[in-house]
């Protein structure tokens, strides 16, 4: 191509044409096994309450919930792996209701899914993913996590739910850990 | 084109601005300059004139990223008027091409090559790229290398696509070994020097764990081989001196030195031998002598010894493990009685054929076992589902080392169940009256669970192929409380349907993308079916093209039921060359100073060299130069001898599938060709064309046609020059359509053990077409091969039936007034018999008719039959007995099956690489005397490649 032409289309585009700056409305932040994982994925996944974003020291808050949506994701495919007992119709229902409390109107939910690119559909597969993640977790670390009784000696008896929850929380994590070690993630710059 | 520059910045809650207003443009970039291929556009969902949607935004994000080329995909959206405008920026994913390694490796590139493409593929991702690096650090340190520094980069090529990996590697110097100590095996200094001294190890000396432990392993299989059956010796290396050192343990425990006896009733050595596994397995664990144990006994049930015994007994001495077997074999028992009991619903007469315990033969409690199963399985197919058969043997007294053995089956048959209902439950997508025909349960019947299981499956296929992978299927069969009546029912979780969305074909890079596409049964919107992924993966690597083929599925984001289809190939290399070489040998036909024929071993050394190329033109095309030439003896009628290239064969062949867009394959060939006959030698120089069809996966037609022209040379047979047609035509131009069914069912084309090869072709050449000669020639032929009672023995039995028959045809000779005629085929047209592939009794071409000087002129009728036990023996080894009969007749009036003629003999084959190495020595069940007078050598010894038939 040569470079007059090259200008003058260059020019055409930044300045013969009225338009309003361009904005970038999605992209691929992340492949995690194969699965893109994109920024409306991350953001719908904010909005309906379904990672725990907490950015870590030196970490920003788009970096965390990036992280927590690709846990899930590798949580989610192993759970999927084991062919969970789906769950019932009105366990669905509440969690879909727990959902939608999260947003003050209809409308604003209505919104935010169409931002992302979602609709009412998808939001119930997302619902019962959540409630498939949380028996899964519960079935595999809740009682592997249960403090021994020289502990809640040494502790004492009002720490064991504590005690208990931070074991839990441990060992989910190396399991993650785990999981991200075994899995091929790109995260894109 | 022109150059997009970008100056978008992220949107937050931006997007809802953009979101139901009308697209005005669409935009794709690659890298940062637009692009307008049309197969892009193709996958872009948000389309000119729609409302932006985020969904179709998501939606063309999977296509472009599935497409398998960008590793980036970025969508900016920029207000006009009332409208948007939208840009998909594309980022060229990076493959490497290329794996590079530099600097002062210390270790052969190959090695290195090796391990990473065996490892991460020969385009490794570049994300793997740390992983690449510490696999590597890890085989630096055991080759003695610690202090290696190894890094790696991804360097983009020329093509933004394509990237180099480049590894950077200082080996640094290999660590020596410092200190050796021999723990453990013969204690002494000078035992310990010599095992350093068998290991190649020395003070100082450069240190390599990989090499060994290839060092080790060897020397413990010398001590293995010894008797120290247990022998374990492993090495234990220590960096030290900042790594600059090795201190070295190398521990050796040999184990005792097992002696195994046996005492009591003897085995044969090859009994021993294979019921007794140690030296075999270099094992003396309990385990093993357990099974030996139970091996011998069960070996010796199935002799008809009832009761045999064979206990060991493990005797630990000074370094010495003794392990004795006391083998009893108890008396020979023999079946004196067997009564089945119990049965009313089903005659003792339709239980007969079950039962192969008899009596009169010897007594065998695993037999009497299998009778009962099988009973067991009989009445359950006909509904018995809890029918229970007991096995009660009563042995009598031992007279002279027999006993007598009453067997009873006593059966219970319990209620019969027959299924009362069949029902479906949850299915919505597929009608029940579909599901029923689909099921081979049905109201009336016995049920019979394996049946009913079956069903299941297939209920699953049924699901499968109509786009739904999720499905489960739950068999619950209620029984009734007499257990008389069964209500099935298949409960159903069909899950959701799901359809294909795009068919994104990635990794051609020669291959036409229209030459794959052919092959691909998905279609957009129809549902994602088993059955097509099935018949898809079978046709693209049936292309031949491929090294690997993958198919997978992408799911979109926000569509639930989509799924792109991307089908993954890795082109396979286009150009391949294959060369060889080798010696034949066997017995041939040659000219004895008085002319006459007579045979002699002749050993010939020959080479091939072959080059294709595949995927011509990026299409399913191939072509193929195959050239073979044999320094053979030269073997002319005078009785001259000498060495020539008087066997060559040089042929050009073009092939391409479903030619013309048809289903047909194509092939085009053309060479030359010089090869030696006993009676004469001949060129032939020729093309053909050939069109095959494969109607189903065994059964296949083809046609043909073929023009060529053949000389006869250094004619031997004195009787070709007096036959019309050879003298006539010492060379001839033959043109012929020939035409050829084949039903193959073969379980392999090399070494078949089960399945039958049947074919019929017929061949005629008209000089309507151009032919000089007019003649129709037909071939039938049938091989089957099954296994004999279930053992590894293999029956391989066929039949060949030659007929031809030449279209009469005036020639005037030269200076002659009355023409003469000719209905005879030309001699490189005829049929011979005789040699390794037809009725080895015989030398190449020996069989049938012979001149006054005893060479073979061939006929128009040929009948061979062949029978041949082929036996393993041990590994790769295994042996043959054979019959073959056969002839040839000069025409097809004179065929008799009373003149036949026979031979059997016996063959050895070795399981080679490149198919079984065969030598098979036939005899002649009737010598007879020759046209000269001599009589018939008895035997032909033949040595080559491949199966007789």
């Amino acid at each position: 191509m040569k470079i007059g032409t090259l200008m003058v289309a260059t020019a055409l585009l930044m300045f013969g044409v009225q338009s309003a700056p361009a904005e970038i409305i999605d992209r691929i932040l992340a492949i995690v096994a194969g699965q893109l994982i994109t920024k409306s994925d991350v953001e719908a996944s904010r909005a309906l309450g379904l990672i725990d974003v907490r950015p870590a020291e030196g970490q920003s808050a788009d970096e965390a919930a990036l992280k927590a949506v690709i846990d899930r994701v590798l949580m989610l495919s192993e759970v999927r792996r084991v062919v969970p007992r789906a769950p019932t119709d009105a366990a669905i229902d509440a969690r879909l209701a727990e959902i939608r409390r999260r947003f003050s109107t209809p409308g604003a939910l209505q919104q935010a899914l169409a931002a992302n690119g979602i609709d009412e559909s998808v939001l119930r597969i997302y619902a019962e993913d959540d409630l498939n993640l949380a028996a899964y977790l519960d079935e595999r670390f809740s009682a592997a996590a249960q403090p021994t009784d020289q502990e809640i000696l040494q502790a004492g008896e009002a720490n064991r739910q504590k005690l208990a929850e931070e074991r839990r929380r441990a060992l989910i994590s190396a399991w993650i850990d785990e999981l991200r070690r075994r899995a091929d993630i790109n995260v894109l710059p | 084109m022109c150059l997009l520059v970008s100056v978008a910045r992220l949107a937050d809650a931006a997007v809802a601005d953009y979101l139901g207003k009308p697209i005005v443009e669409v935009h794709v970039a690659l890298n940062g300059i637009e692009v307008r291929d049309t197969a892009l556009f193709e996958v872009v969902e948000t389309r000119t004139g729609s409302p932006l949607s985020m969904l179709a935004v998501r939606e063309t994000m999977a296509h472009l990223y599935g497409l398998g080329r960008y590793q980036d995909v970025q969508v900016d959206a920029a207000l006009r008027g009332d409208g948007v405008v939208l840009t998909y920026h594309l980022v060229s994913a990076q493959r490497v091409r290329r794996i590079v390694f530099e600097g002062s490796l210390g270790l052969p590139e190959a090695e290195l090559q090796r391990l990473v493409v065996d490892r991460y593929g020969g385009s490794p991702s570049p994300v793997r790229t740390p992983l690449v690096v510490s696999t590597l650090q890890t085989l630096y340190r055991n080759r003695g290398y610690p202090r290696a520094t190894i890094a790696a980069r991804v360097e983009p090529g020329r093509d933004p696509g394509s990237a180099s990996l480049v590894i950077g590697i200082q080996s640094g110097p290999r660590a020596t070994l410092d200190a050796i100590e021999v723990q453990g095996g013969q204690q002494s200094a000078a035992a310990s020097a010599e095992v350093l001294r068998r290991l190649d190890l020395r003070i100082g000396g450069e240190y390599d764990g990989i090499a060994l432990d290839g060092r080790l392993a060897r020397y413990a299989e010398e001590l293995r081989g010894q008797g120290y059956y247990e022998a374990n010796v492993a090495q234990f290396p220590r960096f030290a001196n900042d790594d600059r050192n090795v201190t070295l343990v190398i521990s050796i425990d040999r184990g005792p030195h097992v002696e195994i006896e046996f005492q009591g009733d003897p085995l044969t050595a090859r009994e021993r031998e294979q019921l007794v596994p140690i030296a075999r397995e270099h094992s003396v664990d309990e385990d093993l002598l357990e099974d030996s144990k139970f091996g011998i006994e069960r070996h010796l049930r199935t002799g008809g010894y009832c009761n045999p015994r064979a206990d060991y007994q493990r005797n630990v001495g000074e370094g010495v493990l003794r392990i004795v077997f006391n083998v009893t074999r108890g008396p020979q028992c023999l079946v004196e009685s067997l009564d089945i009991a119990g049965n009313t619903a089903v005659s003792s007469v339709e239980l007969a054929p079950l039962i192969q315990t008899r009596t009169g033969q010897p007594f065998n409690d695993n037999t009497v076992g299998a009778d009962s199963a099988r009973i067991q399985g009989f009445y359950r197919q006909r509904g018995f589902a809890s029918v229970k058969v007991a096995g009660q043997n009563e042995r009598g007294q031992a007279v002279n080392g027999v006993a007598h053995v009453r067997v009873r089956m006593e059966i219970a048959e319990g209620p019969r169940s027959v299924i009362q209902s069949v029902t479906f439950e949850g299915n919505s997508a597929i009608g029940s009256d579909t599901l029923r025909q689909t099921v081979t349960s049905v109201p009336g019947q016995p049920y019979f669970e394996p049946q009913a299981n079956a069903d299941a499956d297939r209920l699953s296929v049924l699901y499968l192929n109509r786009g739904y992978p999720g499905i489960t299927i739950q068999l619950q069969p209620s029984l009734a409380a007499d257990k008389a009546g069964v209500d099935l029912r298949f409960v159903i979780r069909e899950g959701p349907q799901i359809i294909v969305d795009h068919v994104l074909i990635v990794g051609n890079q020669r291959t036409n993308r229209d030459t794959i596409a052919r092959e691909v049964h998905f279609k957009s919107g129809q549902p994602l079916s088993q059955q097509d992924e099935d018949d898809t993966r079978a046709g693209i690597t049936a292309l031949g093209l491929f090294r690997r083929v993958d198919i997978s599925y992408l799911a979109l984001p926000g569509v639930l039921n989509h799924r792109d289809v991307i089908i993954t190939v890795e082109e396979a290399l286009v150009t391949t060359i294959g060369y060889g070489g080798g010696l034949e040998g066997g017995r041939r036909t040659v000219v004895a100073p008085d002319g006459t024929a007579a045979e002699e071993y002749q050993f010939a050394p020959r080479g091939f060299f072959e080059v294709s190329r595949r995927n011509l033109f990026g299409k399913d095309r191939t072509l193929n130069l195959f050239t073979r030439v044999s320094f053979a003896k030269n073997n002319t009628a005078d009785g001259g001898g000498g060495y020539g290239f008087n066997e060559y064969v040089a042929r050009l062949t073009y092939a391409e599938r479903r030619v013309f867009n048809t289903l047909a394959n194509g092939t085009i060939s053309g060479g030359v060709e010089q090869a030696r006959r006993p009676s004469f030698d001949y060129n032939r120089h020729g093309a053909s064309a050939t069109l095959t069809r494969r109607l189903s996966q065994t059964l296949a037609v083809n046609g043909r046609y073929t023009i060529d022209n053949t000389t006869l040379l250094r004619i031997r047979s004195e009787e070709f020059s007096e036959q019309d047609i050879d003298r006539l035509f010492p060379q001839v131009l033959l043109s012929s359509f020939s035409g050829s069914v084949i039903r193959d069912t073969r379980s392999d084309s090399i070494e078949p053990n089960a399945g039958s090869l049947v074919g019929i072709d017929v061949e005629v050449a008209a000089r309507a077409i151009g032919s000089e000669v007019g003649f129709i020639k037909s071939f039938i032929q049938g091989f089957n091969y099954r296994r004999l009672g279930g053992s590894p023995i293999v029956g391989a039995f066929g039949g060949r039936i030659g007929l031809a028959s030449g279209f009469p045809r005036y020639v005037t000779e030269p200076g002659q007034v009355q023409p003469t005629l000719v209905d005879d085929l030309p001699a490189s047209e005829r049929y011979y018999a005789g040699g390794d592939t037809t009725v080895r009794g015989f030398a190449l071409d020996r069989l049938g008719p012979l001149d006054a000087s005893d060479f073979p002129i061939g006929g128009h009728g040929l009948l061979i039959f062949n029978a041949e036990l082929r036996i393993p023996v041990r590994g790769s080894l295994g042996l043959v007995t054979f019959v073959d009969a056969g002839n040839v007749f000069l025409h097809v009036d004179d065929m008799r099956i009373g003149e036949l003629r026979g031979a059997f003999g016996v063959g050895i084959r070795y399981r080679s690489p490149v198919g079984p190495i065969r030598v098979d020595l036939g005899v002649k069940m009737d010598r007879r005397t020759l046209p000269t007078g001599t009589r018939e050598s008895p035997t032909a010894l033949h040595i080559s490649l491949g199966q007789a038939f």
